[in-house]
């Protein structure tokens, strides 16, 4: 009785057991569901970090790269604008160099013109010296002809003129035994006052002829005087003897030195040179033309000299002047010296 | 600019011309003044034309008078000759 009426319990705890245990399967499959997806659910969660922290790299990498970019992007940014600026200053150079352009070529024409008028001026020029050159060439004969004359003087007179530091007249034929010997003294002229750097030899009365000089200005009469004088000497045959020159303010014993150019600053004033100058011309030209009666040509010269001394004396002394300083052209016809002469 | 160079070298040579011609004229005139001194000092103008004789004229501007004078060389001697000569010329 017992195990019957514990059948239908039995059999419903069997049942229920059965319905339990499908439940528990059923559970148990949702369970093993549930674990799966849980454990891809954490496989995935357990992912997101790590992306979390590459994407945090990423991220800190692109801030960089972003930096670097802006940094860049600066730099860029301020070469464009130097580039800016110094396109800015190529355009106003072209600007200023197109306008230096524009005055270049109206400078060029200006020089142009210039050069043009230039070769004009040099082209004349260039014929007037080819008409004066060829007039010098034809003056050749004159200038050998006056030349001559000089040697004339040298040879004829014994007479040698030549300039340097004062105007050293030389002669000769003076001792007639001696005709060779050489009789020379100089005379300077400056600041109005005649002076004798050397005479050789010394006369004794120097000191007059020279005051007298000084006082009447004859210098060509002093220089024939001188002459006389040395011919009286070599005569009384004191030249060997001849006492010293008298020591005066205007008598020197220093040798002449040549120069050109040191006696340039000497006052005319008075000196007798000043009136030769316009009679060399007519001298040169009697020398040239010697077909013209020397008689009547002196005759005019003398007359001319008569009517024109004075205003000659203010025009032509200055160049007279120069040239009784400075005329080298004479020391080329100058012969020995005394002391050559004496060896 | 070839141009230039040939006109520059043309100027320079003008200039070199112009130098020489104006010393020339320079020693011309020392030449001149040289003889224009023998001749105030001596007031004598040679005849040149007589190469056989030594002759010329002595010329006074303060007497307006022109003396010829005229010596023989083969009858004289020059120191003679020249002695003659300026006698006449300190006494004119």
């Amino acid at each position: 009785m017992h195990n019957k009426a514990e059948e239908p319990e039995r059999s419903k705890m069997e049942s229920q057991r059965l319905i339990c245990e499908t439940q528990i399967r059923i559970n148990q499959q949702k369970m093993d569901t549930f674990v799966a997806s849980f454990r891809r659910s954490l496989e995935s969660v357990k992912a997101k970090p790590q992306e979390t922290i590459q994407n945090q790299a990423k991220l800190a990498k692109l801030k960089a790269d972003l930096r670097d970019a802006e940094d860049e992007f600066v730099k860029v940014l301020a070469v464009k604008t130097r580039r800016e600026a110094k396109q800015m200053a190529i355009r106003d150079s072209i600007a200023a160099k197109k306008a230096r352009v524009e005055e270049l070529k109206r400078t060029v024409e200006v020089q142009r013109a210039r050069k043009d008028k230039n070769a004009a001026i040099i082209s004349q020029q260039s014929m007037d010296l080819a008409t004066c050159e060829e007039k010098k060439k034809q003056d050749i004969g004159r200038k050998e002809e006056i030349q001559e004359a000089i040697l004339w003087y040298n040879r004829v007179l014994g007479l040698h003129v030549e300039g340097g530091h004062g105007v050293k007249f030389t002669f000769n034929n003076i001792n007639m035994k001696k005709p060779k010997e050489e009789y020379p003294f100089t005379i300077r002229h400056a600041n109005d006052t005649y002076t004798l750097l050397d005479c050789d030899p010394p006369l004794n009365n120097i000191k007059e002829l020279i005051q007298e000089l000084n006082r009447t200005n004859g210098l060509f009469k002093f220089v024939r005087i001188m002459r006389e004088k040395f011919q009286e000497d070599a005569v009384l045959g004191l030249a060997p003897q001849a006492s010293p020159l008298p020591q005066d303010t205007t008598i020197s014993l220093s040798a002449p030195a040549f120069s050109v150019a040191s006696d340039r600053s000497e006052s005319p004033g008075k000196n007798q040179y000043q009136m030769q100058h316009g009679e060399v011309s007519r001298l040169v030209n009697k020398l040239v033309h010697r077909s013209v009666s020397p008689l009547k040509e002196n005759a005019h010269q003398i007359q001319d000299e008569g009517s024109n001394r004075r205003s000659k004396k203010v025009s032509h002394g200055r160049g007279a002047q120069q040239a009784l300083s400075s005329p080298e052209s004479a020391s080329s016809l100058r012969r020995s010296t005394r002391s050559k002469v004496k060896k | 600019m070839n141009e230039m160079n040939d006109l520059e070298h043309k100027r320079i040579s003008i200039e070199e011309r112009k130098h020489a011609l104006k010393k020339s004229e320079k020693d011309d005139l020392r030449t001149e003044m040289m003889l224009s001194m023998y001749a105030s000092v001596t007031k004598i103008i040679p005849d040149l034309n007589e190469q056989s004789k030594v002759s010329g004229y002595i010329v006074d501007r303060d007497k307006n008078v022109v003396e010829k004078f005229e010596y023989d060389p083969a009858k004289m001697t020059d120191f003679d000759i020249c002695q003659s000569i300026w006698k006449a010329i300190n006494s004119s």
